[in-house]
């Protein structure tokens, strides 16, 4: 039998709410900061790309969790209704500075995509050393555009289900679909180009 | 033999695909050495991008807890939010309670009389309701009616009496 590589389902934190929310609304929210804080601060970074906004962005996260704590669901996962509110503020900080985050490439301008072949079986960024892998994959995620990095944050490197994330995105699964294989294509196409032009040099 | 595409690839990488469709995938892999190396592509690229994250994660920046905290305590609710928490049925009801009660136990006293007719004795309508009475020429106790009925009319003596008054 094929025992190829799949990804794994379970990993990193469990995803289960803090303890059921008590009488006592700053409880609830310390908590919260104790046991999401940090994975809640990670998206963000991987979101925004720099350390000051993340911080702005979670913190202010962490404000609207304690301003509507009671609307959170117990038994939903806590990550998510949080990760929801991340992309949400997102949006609107995105909206009010009109993208000055960073440079994006928008959706529209994106370069073409491989058109139904695949992209090189020979996958150049097994040649990288970590560090190196590491600077030029960073700099490919942050070409693509918001909704492109955050698909592929949550598919592949938080290992969300495609409906888990259909609900921190809030749009359909077919959406997130379509999304992460366009992004994975051109991530992979902003890699190579990023290879040849070390190679290049 | 027809290839998997990427999107197929990577659905059941993330394991997205229905049940039916991921053991054809499964199936082909095991037979086509071309796929199953796209495959693996796709997942060292998966493995990649994880590795990078977690070399670059970060921990809470010092006092950022606090600093929330710290900003939840100074925010002021607003009227609303103030009123809102009161909305609670351990508070509205034995509010509402207490409203009911009061109502029903200083009504009588806060309240004006309706009429002034209300402090009259009862004795006053009883004995007002019979003159009326006597008075109307077809109740029961008038006194026209009852002198009638001692005469000897058969059949209509109410009417003849009646008619007899006139």
């Amino acid at each position: 039998m094929f025992s190829g590589p799949r990804i794994r389902l379970t990993v990193g934190e469990p995803r289960k709410p803090p303890e059921p929310p008590s009488a006592d609304q700053t409880a609830f929210v310390e908590r919260a900061i104790e046991q999401y804080g940090k994975a809640t601060y990670n998206y963000a970074y991987r979101l925004v790309g720099n350390e000051q906004d993340a911080r702005d962005l979670t913190q202010e996260a962490f404000i609207r969790v304690y301003r509507a704590w009671r609307s959170f669901q117990p038994g939903t996962s806590f990550l998510s209704w949080v990760y929801r509110i991340v992309t949400n503020l997102y949006r609107d900080e995105l909206r009010r500075r009109k993208g000055r985050f960073q440079e994006e490439i928008p959706e529209d301008n994106a370069p073409q995509e491989f058109g139904g072949q695949r992209p090189l079986a020979v996958d150049p960024i097994e040649e990288y050393v970590d560090r190196q892998l590491s600077e030029q994959l960073s700099r490919s995620l942050r070409k693509l555009s918001t909704d492109q990095r955050q698909v592929i944050i949550l598919a592949d490197i938080e290992e969300y289900s495609y409906q888990e994330i259909a609900d921190i995105m809030g749009c359909s699964i077919g959406t997130v679909r379509s999304r992460l294989h366009r992004a994975r294509a051109l991530l992979r196409r902003l890699l190579q180009q990023e290879y040849e032009r070390s190679q290049s040099r | 033999m027809q290839h998997l595409t990427s999107d197929i690839l990577i659905d059941y990488l993330h394991h997205e695909l229905a049940p039916a469709d991921d053991a054809r995938v499964l199936a082909h892999l095991e037979s086509c050495a071309s796929c199953a190396r796209e495959l693996n592509v796709e997942a060292t690229f998966t493995d990649r991008l994880r590795a990078v994250a977690r070399a670059q994660e970060l921990d809470l920046p010092l006092g950022f807890q606090s600093a929330i905290m710290a900003r939840i305590a100074s925010e002021k609710p607003g009227v609303w939010q103030s009123l809102g928490r009161l909305w609670r049925p351990v508070v509205i009801v034995p509010f509402a309670a207490a409203v009911a009660a009061g109502a029903f136990f200083l009504a009588p006293v806060l309240a004006p009389p309706s009429s002034p007719s209300a402090a009259l004795p009862v004795s006053y309508y009883l004995q007002e309701h019979d003159v009326r009475a006597q008075e109307n020429p077809l109740g029961d106790r008038s006194a026209v009616i009852l002198s009638s009925l001692n005469t000897e009319n058969d059949g209509v003596p109410v009417m003849q009496a009646v008619n007899a008054s006139r």
